[in-house]
């Protein structure tokens, strides 16, 4: 991580590190690793990680989706059908009309994008609720995924020549493609929040309309522009997820859009928008994963890792608000 | 013919001797109306080049208006006259659009990015930091994307730069939500400096400020002064004027009163300029003779919401009686609503204590107070005072649902009645109490907000700006119906902005500036010019 | 001068239509009918007893759900947690049943005590802590969910020892038992918001919230009570399935929050709060199952219903908007 990217913060070094918002989502990701692990060594081990990461990429992905919309002040609960449409649309795509992948990756990504449109247009134009308006779309898409296919499942791998699946069985230094492929994701984001003016004004939409306003910032094009990023990257994951499966089942993706906000809110994301950072994010899924699997690993009952989650995420809201609510000095 | 009359009106005020092309900004003839009412009618303002002017006026005098139409909130065209800026016509279409021709301004309110640092606050409108070298057209400077990456080491060098220049202390790096109130202010004003403005206006720049903070704005002011920027200077407190300013403009209902140069300033002659109003003989006063103490309040303090170690209000003290109306003086941001929302439980109190016919009581919300027998109109009617999706009965009825039920239940033709009894006594002009109170006009609506404080039957009643724009026929009979009040022997606290209106009906005066009460004054010590130079007091030290 | 009086009187006759068909109940109303007409004309067998009392008697479970929304949402707040509080409300009914042995009155207090209760965590959360409700709601909805599948284990709990097979078996008039517990507890609701003083001070609350608290309205306590009576409801739901069912299962009430809230959303409740309903809530459970039942009829894919549902959803909020700026553009107007 570069000094540069952590403009906001006043010191050098490790202090500067130190004051960030990514540090106060680590620590409690560090504390609950050491205290598993404490108590229970084999926590630590690689094959309990690479179980736990096997699983962080989509939601991860679709939670760094969920980020725009909530940086901008508001919220997209629809990710998780999108991931589930895009995931069907591609396979579909392919084995019923013999397309390639790009082309077939490429329309089912342009549907999410004009899904992702179409919430930012009723959201800004006719300033319908954010919640209420995506639970709309979240129900079309969810019905459209099924009506677009003849078959439950498109198995990728009895396509001849369709050798994108096989690249998703290999492991790349030892970790999954959709790994790599969510890193890449994530330092791009990176890239373009903390060091681009589109980020930058992307971020002050969020943080206060009536500022961004004054400096020029169209703020509307900006919400609809993160309505559209979060249905890409939710997109994204549940064809990244159908390539690693190497079939596409349509129900994928179900209740991905409440783990995606759990872990933008753990990962520092406040939810009166102006406040996300993709590496936040990236340390708040991780937490979200971390803290159910350290729980099982302590003996709780595997079936309260649910509960974990919506306690976590309550506690997590609560802080912000705790944080939000110290006074500002004379 | 616009033009004849800017000059002559530039001529009346003595600066004959400046010609056009030296004053750094003139609006000529600014008229803007709103459905009603003329806001601002033929106001011009001349600012020369590196001076302070300063803007001064009541509540409603029209500086408000005039600011959001120099600054491009009212986009050209919704108003008529010129705006110049350097002898040449602008036309703003937005505060962006002004900004970018070289008016800076600086809200009233603290407006920053929270999440950032100060150096990306201050140059958000160019993160490159490309514009503001390129050579402008049409006085706008051009716009190039060469990169999307903002340039954060040339950014901290340039704010450094900027802040050193107008010896103003913040660190570039620094997070601005860890700032203080005063530096955050200080922000606002190195934001708008970035552009490079020809004119900085400041809107109230010292209301949040300590007196420490304004000492240091002062000298920046001067600063700047000094490299040639003009600043208009908005303002409510005379000393400030005293202090600062090269000239002052005063406003007074929407037009043009006077302007003085530094060498003619008399604070008793601005001070009546500003009031100076005629006081019509509509308002009926009926004395009654006090009764007992209703409310007396103790050193009540209130605590500011977000800033540590300030108050909202401080020791406040005063009383009032049965039958009796206290008035309560001061310009707008004096604390008073505060005070009130604090006795109507609606502000917690920090300390201090509440005594309700001499019993001392605690109010910790709303609920409690009406219980006490206190009743407010509240100043924002649409906020606090109705519910539009409601008809006149259940906007009435509400307040005193207690008195209209048996056990649970509401019997609606008790409450039918009881909302027809003050639908009728207050001769609101509705065709019946099923009309939606969102079609009614201000005045009636405000009348329904009064029947409903009124039918939770108070023994005092909290009166906050209760004429606030409504047309004249209704502010009598509003009077009529505060009169009925104190025959009824309730004591009555009001508030109001229009001094000739509050020293007609009041029967004693508290007066309070800056959270404080600076004085009590009995009906026959009060005038507006003494009450006006109370109330312009400022406690913030300035040297 | 009278050409203005004229129109005037003309635009007054037509609000009285325009009235009527903007009424939120009548507004639901007509969908249902034309559903009806369309699918009966398509498939004569829609048009029977068997076919209306499966509507009807199907309808309770998201229907009970729905008037604890219906609550939440005029007050001017969100319940998500009123499918999973009934799932884990049930699944600790059966659990009291089944490890204590309690008998049916116990065992449905224990349930509707474990909504109430999680209601009431939902409205310290919203009231004290001033958190929002949406995420509050969101939370317990995860924990209740988590605690349901732990409690039961994940497996379904029999409650067949209470004996209550026979009474939910009963068809009295075609219908359950339990339906005209449904339709009572509609008509109590709706007494509630309408007549008694708790009801004006929600509507107050959900209409404008700094007006109800200058009416000395005590909004903290309203929501709580709000919540907890959202929180009850959403245990009538649960208790329903673990009564026909005559066993508790976590996997119940799962997506019961989104259909409660779009069956209040089309049955003319206002997102915004303050106006709608009960009768209304009611029916747009109604048009929500009808849809259902006539997809299923006409042999359409079931998950046509899902968009349908989400357009009729999307379609309802657009017109609540557009139903005020009308009203505003009248009132500027006139």
């Amino acid at each position: 991580m570069s000094d540069k990217a952590l403009v906001t913060r006043d010191g050098k070094g490790l202090r500067r590190l130190t004051q960030t918002d990514e540090f106060s989502t680590f620590i409690p990701l560090a504390v609950i690793m050491l205290i598993t692990a404490a108590i229970r060594p084999d926590f630590l081990s690689i094959r309990n990680f690479s179980a736990m990461f096997n699983q962080i990429p989509f939601i991860a992905i679709t939670a760094l989706g969920s980020s725009m919309t909530l940086m901008t002040g508001n919220v997209d609960i629809s990710t998780g059908r999108v991931a589930g449409f895009a995931g069907i649309m591609m396979p579909m795509l392919v084995v019923e009309l013999g397309w390639g992948a790009a082309e077939s990756i490429l329309l089912s990504l342009a549907c999410c994008l004009a899904i992702g449109f179409v919430n930012g247009f009723l959201v800004v134009k006719f300033g319908l609720p954010s919640f209420i308006t995506t639970m709309g779309t979240l129900y079309m898409v969810g019905g459209a995924r099924y009506l677009m296919i003849k078959e439950y499942q498109y198995n990728l791998h009895a396509v001849e020549g369709f050798s994108l699946v096989h690249a998703f069985d290999q492991l790349y230094l030892g970790m999954p493609l959709y790994f790599w492929c969510m890193l890449i994701l994530f330092a791009i984001a990176f890239v373009l929040i903390k060091r681009t003016l589109w980020g930058r004004r992307m971020l002050a939409t969020g943080d206060n309309n009536e500022v961004a306003t004054l400096v020029g910032i169209n703020s509307k094009k900006m919400q609809v522009q993160a309505y559209m990023l979060s249905a890409l990257l939710a997109g994204i994951a549940g064809i990244l997820l159908t390539l690693d499966m190497g079939f596409g089942l349509p129900e994928n993706g179900d209740g991905w859009e409440f783990r995606a906000i759990a872990g933008c809110v753990v990962g520092g994301v406040s939810l009166s928008g102006g406040k996300a950072s993709p590496l936040g994010v990236l340390i708040g899924v991780t937490l979200v994963f971390v803290a159910e699997n350290a729980i099982i690993f302590l003996g709780l009952p595997t079936t309260m890792r649910v509960a974990v989650q919506g306690a976590l995420m309550a506690g997590a809201v609560l802080f912000d608000i705790f944080r939000q609510s110290r006074k500002v000095p004379e | 013919m616009q033009a004849d009359e800017s000059i002559r009106f530039s001529q009346d005020t003595g600066a004959e001797s400046a010609g056009t092309q030296q004053f750094a900004m003139q609006a000529i003839n600014i008229t803007k109306r709103f459905p009603g009412v003329v806001a601002n009618d033929n106001v011009c303002l001349n600012v020369r080049k590196g001076e302070v002017m300063g803007l001064i006026g009541e509540n409603g005098a029209g500086k408000s208006t005039l600011l959001k139409v120099l600054n491009g909130v009212y986009p050209h065209g919704s108003y008529t006259g010129t705006l110049l800026l350097d002898g040449r016509e602008i036309r703003p279409a937005s505060p962006n659009d002004a900004m970018l021709l070289g008016v800076g301004y600086v809200p009233q309110e603290i407006n920053v990015l929270k999440y950032f640092s100060v150096a990306e606050n201050i140059f958000m409108f160019d993160l490159r930091m490309e514009s503001t070298r390129d050579k402008p057209q049409d006085g706008r400077p051009v716009r190039k994307s060469r990169t999307p990456f903002a340039n954060f080491s040339e950014m901290f060098r340039a704010t450094k730069q900027l802040l050193a220049d107008n010896r103003i202390d913040l660190n570039p790096r620094a997070d601005v939500r860890k700032l203080s109130i005063g530096q955050q202010q200080m922000l606002m004003i190195a934001r708008a400096l970035a552009i490079n403005p020809k004119v900085l206006i400041l809107d109230e720049p010292t209301t949040s400020l300590s007196g420490k903070d304004v000492a240091q704005l002062f000298m920046v002011i001067r600063h700047l002064q000094a490299r040639g920027v003009s600043i208009i200077f908005v303002t409510h407190k005379l000393a400030e004027i005293v202090e600062l300013t090269d000239r002052v403009t005063i406003l007074r209902d929407g037009k043009n009163i006077s302007v003085y140069e530094r060498s003619q300033y008399n604070t008793r002659k601005i001070v009546q300029d500003m009031i100076g109003r005629d006081i019509a003989a509509m308002y009926v006063k009926e004395a009654q003779t006090p009764g007992d103490e209703v409310l007396r309040v103790e050193n009540l303090t209130v605590e500011h919401p977000y800033v540590a170690n300030r108050n909202l209000i401080e020791n406040v003290s005063f009383s009032v009686r049965r039958g009796e109306i206290l008035g309560m003086a001061g310009l707008v941001g004096a604390g008073r609503s505060e005070a009130c929302m604090a006795i109507f439980g609606m502000l917690p109190v920090k300390s201090g204590k509440i005594f309700i016919e001499g019993k001392p009581v605690t109010i910790r919300n709303s609920q409690e107070a009406v219980r006490h027998g206190i009743g407010m109109v509240s100043e924002d009617r649409k906020k606090f005072g109705l519910n539009f999706v409601w008809d006149i009965r259940n906007n009435i009825g509400i307040s005193n649902l207690g008195a209209v039920a048996r056990g649970p239940f509401v019997l609606k033709s008790a409450l039918s009645r009881r909302a027809e009894k003050y639908f009728k006594s207050l001769r609101v002009k509705a065709r019946s109490i099923d009309t939606r109170v969102a079609t009614l006009s201000g005045g009636n609506q405000q009348k329904i907000v009064i029947a409903r404080s009124l039918n939770s039957q108070p023994k005092l009643m909290i009166l906050d700006e209760p004429t606030k724009g409504i047309d004249v026929g209704s502010k009598n009979e509003i009077y009529g119906l505060i009169n009925e009040m104190t025959k009824e022997g309730v004591a009555v606290v009001m508030i109001s902005s229009e001094l000739p209106e509050l020293l007609a009906m009041s029967d004693r005066f508290v007066v309070m500036a800056e959270g404080k009460v600076v004085g009590e004054l009995a009906q026959d010590q009060a005038t507006e010019t003494s009450v006006m130079e109370m109330a312009t007091t400022t406690f913030k030290t300035v040297s | 001068m009278k050409k203005d009086a004229e129109a005037r009187l003309r635009s007054q006759s037509g609000s009285a239509l325009s009235r009527f068909l903007l009424n939120p109940e009548v507004g639901v109303l007509i969908p249902i009918v034309i559903l009806s007409i369309v699918t009966t004309s398509i498939k004569p067998s829609f048009f029977t007893w068997k076919y209306f009392s499966s509507i009807l008697m199907g309808s309770i479970f998201i229907g009970a759900a729905a008037m604890g929304e219906a609550f939440a949402i005029m007050s001017g707040e969100i319940d998500l947690s009123v499918g999973m509080n009934g799932t884990f409300s049930g699944v600790m009914a059966a659990y009291a049943c089944i490890n204590w042995g309690f008998g049916v009155v116990p065992t449905l207090l224990v349930g509707l005590g474990t909504g109430a209760l999680i209601g009431a965590f939902n409205g310290f959360c919203v009231t004290k802590l001033k958190l929002s409700s949406w995420i509050t709601t969101l939370a317990t909805q995860f924990i209740c969910t988590g605690l349901a599948v732990t409690v039961s284990d994940g497996y379904p709990m029999s409650i067949s020892s209470l004996g209550t097979s026979g009474f939910t078996r009963a068809r009295p008039l075609g219908l359950s038992w339990l339906f005209f517990i449904f339709i009572g507890l509609i008509v109590v609701c709706d007494i509630i918001i309408r007549k008694t003083k708790f009801g004006y001070r929600l509507r107050a609350v959900g209409g404008n919230q700094e007006f109800a608290q200058m009416s000395g309205i005590n909004v903290k306590r309203v929501k709580m009570m709000v919540f907890i009576i959202s929180g009850l409801f959403a245990a009538v739901g649960g208790l329903f399935d673990v009564l026909v069912n005559a066993s508790a299962s976590s996997t119940f009430g799962v997506g019961r929050e989104f259909r409660a809230i779009i069956s209040v959303a089309i049955g003319g409740i206002s997102m915004a709060g303050g106006a709608g309903s009960m009768y209304g809530a009611g029916l747009g459970v109604l048009l929500f199952h009808t849809l259902w039942y006539a997809l299923r009829i006409l042999k359409i894919d079931t998950n046509l219903q899902l968009v349908l549902i989400g357009f009729i959803l999307l379609l309802s909020v657009l017109l609540d908007i557009f139903r005020k700026r009308v009203e505003a553009r009248r009132l500027i107007g006139g």
